[in-house]
């Protein structure tokens, strides 16, 4: 459940939870809400997980989210949008593992430009582990989750990789839209600003705060940085596409 | 044309209009609703101001695109579809 990031963001809460086990049932309190009843460890633990994430996403209630995965260039933030199953955390991975700097795959926050990744591990498809042969010996001993959907899914992040893990906000530099492309050869295209802001607002939570202005901030913030769509097929071409765009 | 008859076309409350490179997101903050403006469109919507006519609106948009002509039948199909999107009225 911890992760290991490092933050450059002041801790704004101090939150105390529990999970006691009383008369043959597990009672999860504390975080602002009421006490949940769970029968069994793993729902236990879903339901603690989602207490916190709740949790931890409360002073961020003025932030619109986005699902995206995220990493730093020499010029700010980039985001790789796309729809589930397009390539993101296998991407990002991939990316990770050739020296960029990356954050997150799930999550990331904006307000007023700036934006910040909510830090989770990568959670890797068993599909996944094939196209990535860097991880090695790392995926076998990684912690995992699983389920009867997606199987056992590994997760990595990026000190496990021997890589710096800092979560701090900064500028959106560019967002890269994928567009599964998987049995075919990479390519990187400039995506038009419009159907960037499109694409993005697909992926899109408005402020929990619901206040005005979100649409201006992400249209804003699309307008001035660099806009891409990879047609992804292979994780080698399109990450030195990656690399001519972003630097 | 039908400037004698209709009055002038004015935009809804409640729009947030936002201008990209190549086009215009309008967030319609009462149907909680985005449209996509190419930019022509997101000119018109930008025009609409109660106090110009159709055939007015088509002397600007030429103006500002650098037409020949005025384009009425262009400038009223886009109010058209600008008034079934409850743009304007």
């Amino acid at each position: 459940m911890v992760q290991h990031a490092d933050h450059d963001i002041p801790l704004v809460e101090r939150v105390d939870m529990s999970v006691l086990w009383e008369d043959g049932e597990y009672r999860i309190g504390g975080g602002g809400a009421g006490v949940d009843t769970e029968f069994n460890l793993g729902t236990a633990v879903d339901t603690l997980i989602a207490r916190m994430h709740h949790a931890a996403l409360r002073p961020f209630a003025t932030h619109t989210r986005i699902h995206a995965a995220s990493g730093i260039g020499p010029d700010g933030m980039v985001l790789l949008v796309g729809d589930k199953r397009s390539g993101k955390t296998t991407l990002a991975a991939h990316l990770l593992l050739q020296g960029f700097e990356m954050l997150g795959d799930e999550l990331v926050l904006l307000r007023g430009g700036q934006a910040v990744t909510f830090p989770r591990r990568f959670y890797l498809r068993p599909a996944a582990l094939d196209l990535l042969p860097g991880l090695g010996s790392l995926a076998g001993g990684a912690p995992s989750a699983e389920n009867d959907r997606e199987g056992r899914m590994v997760a990595v992040d990026p000190p496990m990789l021997g890589r710096p893990w800092r979560i701090r906000p900064a500028p959106i530099a560019a967002v890269v839209f994928i567009e599964p492309n998987h049995t075919g050869t990479s390519r990187i295209a400039t995506c038009p600003k419009l159907e960037m802001v499109r694409q993005v607002l697909a992926q899109c939570s408005p402020p929990a705060s619901a206040g005005a202005g979100w649409v201006s901030d992400l249209c804003r913030t699309i307008n001035r940085c660099t806009t891409v769509t990879a047609h992804l097929g292979d994780l080698p071409t399109a990450t030195e596409a990656l690399r001519r765009f972003l630097g | 044309m039908s400037d004698t008859a209709a009055p002038p076309p004015v935009r809804a409350e409640g729009l947030d209009i936002n201008v990209l490179d190549d086009g215009f997101v309008v967030y319609q903050t009462s149907h909680d609703r985005v449209h996509y403006l190419n930019p022509t469109a997101g000119l018109l919507l930008e025009l609409c101001n109660g106090t110009l006519g159709e055939a007015e609106l088509a002397v600007r948009v030429a103006q500002a695109w650098n037409l020949p002509e005025p384009p009425y039948e262009e400038v009223a199909a886009g109010l058209h579809d600008l008034r079934t999107q409850e743009l304007i009225r």
